[in-house]
């Protein structure tokens, strides 16, 4: 593993009955990066994700966060991410703060009033506290959920497809959260994506993934350099894919 | 600080008015334990108004043998309400305790916090028990004014002690039900299939079970008293040696008639139906710690 590594895999495997969802993943992300991992529908990345934020078992393999075995350290693991899911799932029936309260007091964060309200204003999200998640807009569960990410202040932040059926104002919310918990806060963020636009605005890195392989990782401005008679990401992207390189 | 089995209790209390169904058997329940009262009253007032007619007409003689009715005697029916309709209410609660995560899809959130499914569970089961309690201690309540009420006087201390001490007896018999309930809303695949299967055990518990040593007297099913072994056949002898010590209703309701002085031997404390539905209660809780899985937990459910 490299020293500088801050999430690292050797090996992963997922086999979901006679399916491998995942062979020999091997990922090696560094601290502070912005990592997109690309793939078409069913490639293995939210497996992936799940993987190493502990929420599932590999089949063989391992994963470390921090250093940390996913599955032998899994709450010491837990305690260093953040997770928002594709699709943000909170207590409706609950206000954004009390939703928040709920996760913070898991998290166990001390004083858990004073760093919603600090999250809440670090998302410029402060008006919406007192009303209930039943009510929000996709973009304001996007948010919602990641100020429930990043409460407990994480060392690195998994988002599963961030932009997905967000409007363009949203899209552009979201970026610029990213990029601030990325460049303000030091948050490493790996992000599970499809649209190479937004890898293109927002990530250092990127990996991409097909049939459970990871074909290709590397800097996105190696990425670029490496396919200089490609234009655009989306070209560089189609091409490894259909190489398989 | 307050640790995460704490802040899982707390959150299931704060979640619980929205479990309207639990919500409304569990208002069912307490009206029929006020009910029971009356119920209790007016069978013991047509009682003595017909033996008080049948000493009138020289058909009897001597004292009323129904005078002596024990205060508690009021609401022997609350037993049979706690079987029937408790038991379901605690199936309910714990069915869609679970299934209320599930759905709202929180739970890939909560096991990426630094929470363990035991202790999930065990916060969950906290925030159950808190909530049954609160139920029971207002049916206690309501007990305990009903006979003030129909009675013109107040219970005495040891009465109420006993009142108290069989609502703590119907919270033991209600755990493993809320479990059982709590266990199939975080495996099952369906919501229909999570709330039938804590239903099927319940009957096969409630009226199999006892059925199976007692085929005599199925109506005993029914009334607030233990199960009779069978008069005759060795296999429902048989059976009643076996079963009936591990039934939890004939358990329930034979502790119960000790408490609240109804039972043929008069006031005592039945030792062995209390221990027999501590264990049972303390399995209800262990199964619950060992069966469910995060994992299933995070499958989709199917309406």
């Amino acid at each position: 593993m490299s020293t500088s590594s801050i999430i690292h895999t050797s090996d992963l495997c997922m086999r979901y009955g006679s399916n491998l969802a995942l062979k020999n993943v091997n990922l090696a992300i560094a601290a502070g990066e912005i990592f997109g991992l690309l793939g078409h529908n069913g490639a293995g990345k939210t497996t992936t994700v799940s993987i190493i934020t502990t929420l599932l078992a590999p089949s063989s393999g391992r994963a470390e966060v921090c250093g940390l075995d996913t599955l032998r350290d899994s709450r010491n693991v837990r305690r260093r991410i953040g997770y928002l899911p594709e699709n943000v799932e909170l207590y409706d029936s609950l206000t954004l703060k009390e939703n928040l309260l709920y996760f913070a007091r898991l998290s166990g964060v001390a004083e858990p009033q004073k760093r919603i309200a600090g999250v809440l204003d670090f998302l410029d999200f402060t008006t919406h506290e007192n009303e209930k998640l039943g009510t929000f807009s996709k973009g304001m569960r996007q948010r919602a959920g990641i100020a429930q990410a990043i409460l407990h202040r994480p060392r690195v932040l998994f988002l599963d497809e961030p932009t997905s059926g967000l409007d363009p104002q949203g899209v552009i919310t979201l970026r610029q959260n990213i990029k601030s918990l990325n460049e303000e806060l030091g948050m490493t963020i790996f992000m599970n994506t499809h649209s190479l636009a937004e890898v293109t605005k927002t990530c250092t890195s990127i990996g991409i993934l097909r049939n459970g392989e990871l074909l290709y990782h590397d800097s996105l401005k190696q990425t670029m350099a490496a396919f200089p008679d490609q234009a655009s990401l989306e070209d560089v992207y189609l091409r490894i894919d259909a190489d398989g390189r | 600080m307050r640790g995460p089995v704490l802040t899982i209790a707390r959150q299931e209390l704060r979640i619980a008015g929205t479990n309207r169904l639990a919500m409304l058997l569990s208002g069912i329940f307490l009206g029929m334990v006020l009910i029971s009262g009356f119920i209790g009253w007016a069978s013991h007032h047509t009682v003595t108004s017909v033996y008080g007619e049948a000493l009138r007409e020289g058909a009897a003689s001597g004292p009323n043998p129904f005078s002596t009715q024990q205060p508690l005697d009021l609401i022997r029916n609350t037993v049979i309400y706690t079987i029937l309709i408790g038991a379901l209410s605690a199936i309910l609660v714990g069915v869609q305790s679970a299934m209320h995560d599930r759905k709202a899809g929180v739970v890939d959130l909560l096991f990426s916090r630094p929470v363990t499914t035991r202790q999930y569970v065990a916060g969950k089961f906290l925030g159950m028990q808190y909530l049954l309690a609160l139920i029971l201690a207002a049916a206690g309540l309501l007990s305990w004014g009903t006979a003030l009420f129909i009675r013109g006087a107040m219970l005495s201390p040891a009465d109420t002690g006993a009142l108290a001490a069989f609502f703590l007896l119907a919270w033991l018999f209600l755990v493993p039900f809320n479990m059982l309930g709590f266990i199939f809303g975080a495996g099952s695949r369906r919501e229909t299939s999570a709330l039938l299967a804590p239903i099927l055990v319940w009957v096969l518990l409630v009226f199999v079970l006892p059925q199976l040593g007692t085929a005599a007297h199925p109506v005993s099913l029914l009334n607030p008293v233990p199960a009779q072994p069978a008069s005759q056949g060795s296999f429902f002898a048989f059976n009643h040696r076996i079963l009936q010590p591990v039934s939890p209703a004939d358990r329930f309701k034979g502790a119960s008639a000790g408490l609240l002085g109804f039972s043929p031997g008069g006031k005592h404390f039945e030792t062995f139906d209390w221990t027999t539905l501590a264990i049972i209660a303390a399995a209800g809780f262990i199964a619950a710690l060992l069966l469910i899985r995060s994992g299933r937990m995070r499958k989709p459910v199917r309406e």
